[in-house]
């Protein structure tokens, strides 16, 4: 992002050179901390010079795409399966970049009522055929504005002018696929836009070889859809620790006191609220807010609670570190608190000094310099990294609200006799439910992040969740008590072989431990199986950095031990002999969709 | 710079074809490699655009898929 050839689309020797010897490595191991995805590309353009920028662009966040590219145009010929290749690939993820001037030929000039109709049926069965039947995830790129005006007065008055035609298209896509939990949008059209509809493409490369991209353009569509795959693939980061000073305003607080802070409407205070507005929508989303900042505790606390500029409160900081101390030791403690890896958080800071240390101690931090020139604000954010979110979950809304009543809870765990009472005190409501079809989304979301008490760490899409459910049981668990309503915080994933079962993935998010209600979740499971008429149900734990936690969990459920390393156990377990797991009545228990 | 502009397009032959094609290429300059087709032809022409700061029209794009058409275009435009 930041090298000297980023403004000419990367040096094209090294991305080319990079590109040809992954693929030509014949590498069979993974390579740690870095995923394999398979990702197909079904184009009517060439697409064979953006590769190597595609390639570059997803390792920069962690993923290693394997590459497959469609021949020209036969878009419903594979997705139907009439034409064989891309169904081979299985794709962890498919591009359907359709280029609306090869599509359209002459009537990408001249337009008409007979060329919509025919684009949007052409994008209609092309979209038809992604819903029903698409493996794997779906990126879908919106049509890429036409680079130069033809009719230009004319074409912006006329409902059927190939302008028209092309926004209509647009909005049809988004519209038609808002809802479906395995297709995404790439929105090419405003790339190309903000970017310059000329600049984004070249003529000579477009007439000459049908090369729809320039090569500065290439980069920019390469890194923005690598910023999609991001987040279904679940290498999004979860918290942003945010410094204060000339951060969240202008001006510092100890020294230029509350009333001479750049916050609020007007210049330059207006650029530091929207960067406010900023965190306030990550917040939203899910992502967990921390300060950290060199301050006198109580002004910072005066002033987020008094200003009536601010956008963000005390209260949207699911964590604080405001004192003296120095920032990396205030950014561990904020980890520990927040029950998160450093390799989790984005650091946020103005200090180039501040940012080295981080850098430096903490690699694992992901270091974001902020700008000095508040108009280089809306930049910043537009290239803020690795948090962005797909969809947002209702899950998402509360996970700082949760996280803050937990301090609550702290304190009442202090003061109960012992764990019984204390689970007792809560008040805990449990729903269990199977098969929710209503919780796909949460359920992937929980596959992605949850590292701690995961058995087996296996990552899910939204469409993979949907797919097990076809063959296999999915259940999950959702908790509430007096304090916070959690939301959906476990689910089983559970194949089914006659009368025998596999526990694919048993998970519980951090926000739940202590409870004991994994025990509830398993005995659950486990009476609902029997129902079914399962008599054995196996499990698994695989080794990851973080999951030690649950490495005899299931011995712990009466399971028995049939095979175990220090990288991986299987167990069993006869569900015709099987003692029941802790006190129920600790709870209140409701249960859907069970036997 | 005659000598700096092959060691460049070495460097960039090498990056796209790998060592050992990129030498085939190398010794029989005068005639095209079947890996030298149409699309890693195109990443050749980028690359050495951008290496060269140079542009080329179709028509020199079109030409130059010999090592020697290559060089001889690179010496005319980078001495214009």
């Amino acid at each position: 992002m930041r090298d000297g050839h980023h403004d000419r689309g990367g040096d094209l020797a090294a991305l080319n050179e990079a590109y040809r010897l992954a693929r030509s490595g014949g590498r069979t191991e993974p390579v740690s901390g870095f995923r394999d995805i398979d990702v197909a590309i079904l184009r009517n353009a060439t697409l064979e010079p953006w590769l190597p920028h595609v390639f570059a662009a997803f390792v920069a966040r962690g993923l290693i795409p394997r590459l497959w590219l469609g021949d020209y145009a036969v878009y419903e010929s594979y997705l139907s399966g009439v034409l064989p290749g891309w169904r081979q690939t299985e794709p962890d993820l498919t591009l359907i970049y359709i280029d609306p001037e090869e599509l359209a030929g002459d009537g990408a000039l001249l337009g008409g009522a007979s060329i919509r109709e025919a684009v949007e049926q052409r994008l209609d069965s092309i979209a038809q055929l992604v819903s029903d039947g698409a493996s794997g995830t779906v990126v879908m790129c919106t049509l890429s504005p036409p680079t130069h005006g033809f009719r230009a007065v004319y074409d912006s008055q006329a409902t059927t002018s190939w302008l028209s035609t092309l926004r209509a298209a647009n909005l049809g896509l988004v519209e038609r696929f808002e809802n479906d939990p395995s297709v995404f949008i790439l929105d090419i059209d405003t790339l190309a836009s903000r970017f310059g509809a000329a600049r984004a493409r070249d003529s000579r490369l477009y007439h000459t070889a049908h090369v729809p991209f320039s090569v500065e353009f290439m980069s920019v569509a390469a890194r923005a859809f690598a910023a999609v795959a991001t987040p279904i693939f679940g290498v999004a980061r979860k918290c942003v620790a945010v410094d204060a000073d000339n951060t969240l305003w202008g001006g510092i607080l100890g020294e230029d006191g509350p009333e001479g802070l750049q916050i609020g409407s007007e210049y330059p205070g207006s650029l530091y609220r929207r960067f406010h507005l900023f965190l306030s929508a990550l917040r939203d989303q899910g992502v967990l807010l921390a300060l950290n900042t060199k301050n006198n505790e109580a002004d910072v606390l005066d002033f987020l609670t008094s200003s009536p500029d601010v956008a963000l409160r005390v209260n949207d900081f699911a964590a604080r570190r405001i004192n003296w101390e120095d920032k990396a030791s205030n950014l561990r403690e904020l980890a520990a608190e927040l029950n998160i890896g450093l390799e989790s958080i984005v650091f946020v800071d103005d200090s180039e000094v501040e940012c080295e240390l981080i850098r430096t101690l903490m690699p694992e931090v992901l270091v974001e310099i902020f700008p000095n020139d508040p108009l280089s604000i809306p930049e910043f954010i537009e290239r803020f990294p690795g948090v962005d979110a797909l969809r947002v979950t209702e899950e998402d809304r509360r996970r700082t609200e949760s996280i803050r009543s937990n301090e609550q809870r702290e304190r009442l765990r202090t003061t109960a006799r012992d764990l019984d009472d204390f689970i007792r005190s809560l008040d805990i409501h449990l729903l269990l439910r199977c098969q929710p079809e209503e919780v796909l989304p949460r359920i992937a979301q929980l596959t992605q992040r949850t590292n701690q008490f995961n058995l087996t760490t296996r990552r899910y899409t939204e469409g993979e969740v949907k797919a097990f459910m076809r063959d296999g049981l999915v259940y999950t668990l959702a908790m509430k008590d007096r304090f916070s309503d959690y939301g959906t915080v476990g689910s089983a994933m559970v194949r089914l072989k006659g009368d025998e079962a596999e526990m694919d993935t048993l998970l519980l998010s951090c926000r739940a431990f202590g409870r004991e209600v994994e025990y509830v979740l398993v005995d659950s499971v486990l009476d609902d199986l029997a129902r079914r008429g399962v008599a054995t149900v196996f499990g698994a734990w695989e080794a990851t950095q973080k999951n030690a936690m649950v490495a005899d969990f299931y011995t712990r459920c009466g399971f028995e031990k049939t095979h175990g390393t220090a990288s991986s156990a299987s167990f069993r377990i006869d569900l015709r002999s099987r003692q029941r797991l802790g006190d129920e009545t600790r709870y209140l228990i409701e249960r859907e969709g069970f036997l | 710079v005659s000598q700096g502009i092959d060691a460049r397009l070495t460097r960039i032959i090498e990056a796209i074809f790998g060592a050992s094609v990129a030498q085939e290429i190398l010794e029989k300059s005068t005639r095209g490699h079947p890996a030298w087709d149409s699309i890693a032809h195109l990443n050749l022409v980028m690359a050495i655009e951008q290496e060269f700061g140079v542009r080329f029209t179709p028509e020199e794009a079109g030409m130059t898929t010999t090592l020697d058409a290559l060089r001889e275009i690179l010496q005319l435009k980078s001495s214009a």
